[in-house]
């Protein structure tokens, strides 16, 4: 934020801007990373098996600095794009508080780290699916997809939703249907939850020149899609239960979440003022939370379910 | 946090001490944190060799 930028103004009139440390936490995408961080801790949680706290903790760690440092490379590439949009403005790069060498260079070690530290401690599969979602994330989805498709967030979600099956390889050292399922559900979770962003920063994106549904095909057909995928998560939402991984608790619960999810999809279709979307963002990660928390409840063996 | 020049412009010795001061002390706080999360790092690092020599 500008205001936490230290602005030293010379007596001849030159103004240099300092780095503070919170820049570069900035760079991490802390909110997105408190996602990221409690889906992989649901996945590990959920897994059978045991792991010794200490390495769930280092793993848990190893999840966070790895999509951090995606974000951070994410910013490094987006700089041109985020200084033109009203929303990343103010992030550290396009406003000058970080040199674009420098960010790379952070995200890169952090990105090193991460995969290094998970493999040599936790589990060498664990790594090797942190390795491919911050590959995805940088190469797929940031280089590749956004600025070409629009469907970029649907492909590019999958890097999203990688870090269940982390946190479930971390214990078992596979992957599984269960851990599949999990990812499915953030894949699914992904188009309407940033389509829901979109129809309201159409506008930004279309001056960015990033090519999100809204701005190529319209908002009527981006509330469809918004529906349809509402509709394909409602059943993936409760196959943890059919699947024995959660108890009838979660099965209900989802079905309720959903049902509401999918209210609020109708909404937005039916509403034409941005507060629909605004509402409908906003419960959409009120949603994925309470999912997870629910799973985490009603299907862990640390709850002694 | 955000010092200017006041004065019509021109420095004032305090502001001047605040030049050399405070990047000084943002140096410093930027090696601390180095420090510290080296410091994390070889914690986490003894704490999991006694896991795994203790067969977790």
């Amino acid at each position: 934020m500008a205001e936490t930028a230290y602005h030293l103004e010379r007596s001849n009139g030159s103004q240099f801007v300092d780095t503070e440390l919170a820049d570069y936490l900035k760079l991490l995408k802390p909110r997105v990373m408190s996602l990221v961080v409690f889906s992989g801790l649901t996945g590990l949680l959920l897994a059978p098996g045991t792991l010794h706290p200490i390495l769930a903790i280092v793993a848990v760690l190893c999840i966070a600095v790895g999509s951090g440092a995606a974000g951070a490379i994410n910013m490094w590439y987006d700089r041109d794009i985020d200084a033109v949009m009203e929303r990343t403005k103010l992030r550290p790069i396009p406003n000058g508080r970080i040199a674009p060498g420098d960010a790379l260079g952070f995200g890169i070690v952090l990105a090193v780290g991460s995969v290094a530290i998970m493999g040599l401690t936790v589990s060498i599969p664990a790594a090797l699916i942190l390795t491919v979602a911050i590959l995805f994330y940088v190469f797929v989805y940031t280089i590749w997809l956004k600025r070409r498709t629009p469907q970029n967030i649907v492909i590019g979600g999958a890097a999203g939703a990688f870090p269940p099956m982390i946190g479930w390889a971390a214990v078992t050292g596979s992957i599984s249907l269960e851990s599949v399922v999990l990812f499915a559900l953030i894949f699914f979770w992904t188009p309407p939850h940033f389509w829901s962003l979109a129809l309201y920063r159409a506008r930004d994106y279309e001056k960015a020149g990033v090519p999100m549904l809204p701005v190529v095909a319209g908002k009527r057909e981006t509330k469809r899609q918004i529906i349809i995928y509402t509709l394909l998560l409602l059943p993936l939402a409760v196959a943890p239960s059919l699947l024995g991984v959660t108890g009838w608790l979660y099965g209900i619960s989802s079905l309720i979440l959903g049902l509401l999810f999918l209210a609020a999809a109708v909404s937005v279709w039916l509403d034409d003022t941005e507060r629909a979307s605004r509402r409908m963002f906003t419960f959409s990660i009120i949603y994925l939370f309470l999912l997870f928390t629910l799973m985490i409840v009603d299907g862990s063996t640390v709850f002694g379910a | 946090m955000v010092v200017v020049a006041r004065n019509n412009g021109k420095q004032t010795p305090k502001d001047i001490d605040q030049d050399f001061i405070e990047p000084k002390r943002r140096l410093r706080a930027k090696n601390l944190a180095v420090a510290g999360v080296l410091a994390g790092l070889a914690l986490m690092f003894y704490l999991v060799a006694i896991v795994k020599m203790s067969g977790g």
